[in-house]
């Protein structure tokens, strides 16, 4: 009979085991969450008020360019996927782990 | 604690190497949990992974009150729930059926790998009331203490304290029950 402790032991510690592909994927996606999270909050204020359309105007392409070459234009992109929806709110790990395979 | 908060100023500057430390310190216990409360490899992967995702969307803005173990506990306790709630968690009625919930759910693209161990634990806790189970998890894998439960489950402290035992004794008559079925 295994005694109160024990159980309470194997609750606390039973054993996690990793696919380690999966896992490297997995964190390689939450990094860059925090690389989008970051990139976010350093964009400039005038964005926000510009909707999509406008974002991705030859003039706006331009002075994003000269700001950071196509670092920025890619950003500039990327905001404007945002604000037309693009972006998935979720993806699960299924998907993300089959992502990365293929 | 003094860690997790030099981890949460540093992951609100946007290090990475802050992030892979708060993965690497609370990936197990989270999934550990995640895979008590819903008995389901895929949906315990989906449920940490959507908490960990919430929590760097909102780690610029987000203030540590208490640990860092408790509120993402908290955290994959609530989806837990709503999952629930949603039905996507099957209900099983023994603990071979809820012991094989677990295995039958192997894929190749599966993050989380169930132990034996693991699997016991979880069919064993999936024949409990859902308050039951909640309480000896967050408890006991979640790091939560009963007054923290109590909150979380908006009962008195003496009612979280009377689940938790009164699940506890359970899950031994269960897991003994089972011990002795093996040993005829």
């Amino acid at each position: 009979m295994r005694p109160l402790r024990q159980i309470k032991n194997s609750i606390s510690h039973a054993r996690v085991e990793l696919n380690p592909d999966a896992d490297q994927a997995v964190l390689q996606h939450l990094l860059g969450e925090l690389a989008t999270v970051t990139r976010d909050a350093l964009q400039p204020r005038e964005n926000e008020a510009l909707s999509a359309a406008d974002l991705l105007t030859v003039g706006c392409l331009n002075a994003a360019f000269r700001r950071g070459g196509l670092e920025a234009v890619e950003q500039l992109c990327d905001v404007a996927a945002e604000r037309l929806g693009f972006r998935p709110e979720r993806i699960s790990v299924a998907e993300l782990i089959n992502d990365c395979y293929l | 604690m003094r860690e997790d908060r030099f981890l949460i100023s540093e992951l609100r500057q946007g290090s990475s190497e802050a992030l892979c430390r708060v993965y690497e310190k609370y990936r197990d216990d989270l999934l550990r949990l995640a895979v008590s409360l819903s008995n389901d490899t895929a949906v315990a992967e989906d449920i940490v992974h959507d908490v960990l995702v919430s929590f760097i969307r909102q780690s610029r803005q987000f203030e540590l009150t208490g640990s860092l173990k408790s509120y993402l506990a908290t955290c994959v306790a609530n989806r837990a729930r709503n999952v629930n709630r949603a039905g996507r968690i099957r209900r099983a009625t023994s603990l071979d059926e809820a012991g094989n919930a677990v295995a039958e759910s192997w894929r190749p693209d599966q993050w989380l790998v169930c132990s034996e161990e693991l699997r016991q634990i979880a069919g064993a806790l999936a024949l409990l009331p859902g308050e039951q189970r909640e309480a000896i998890t967050l408890h006991l894998q979640g790091g939560m203490k009963f007054r923290e439960i109590a909150e979380f489950q908006h009962v008195p402290l003496k009612t979280a304290l009377s689940r938790y035992r009164g699940g506890l004794l359970k899950l031994r008559s269960l897991l003994n029950s089972e011990v002795s079925e093996c040993d005829r």
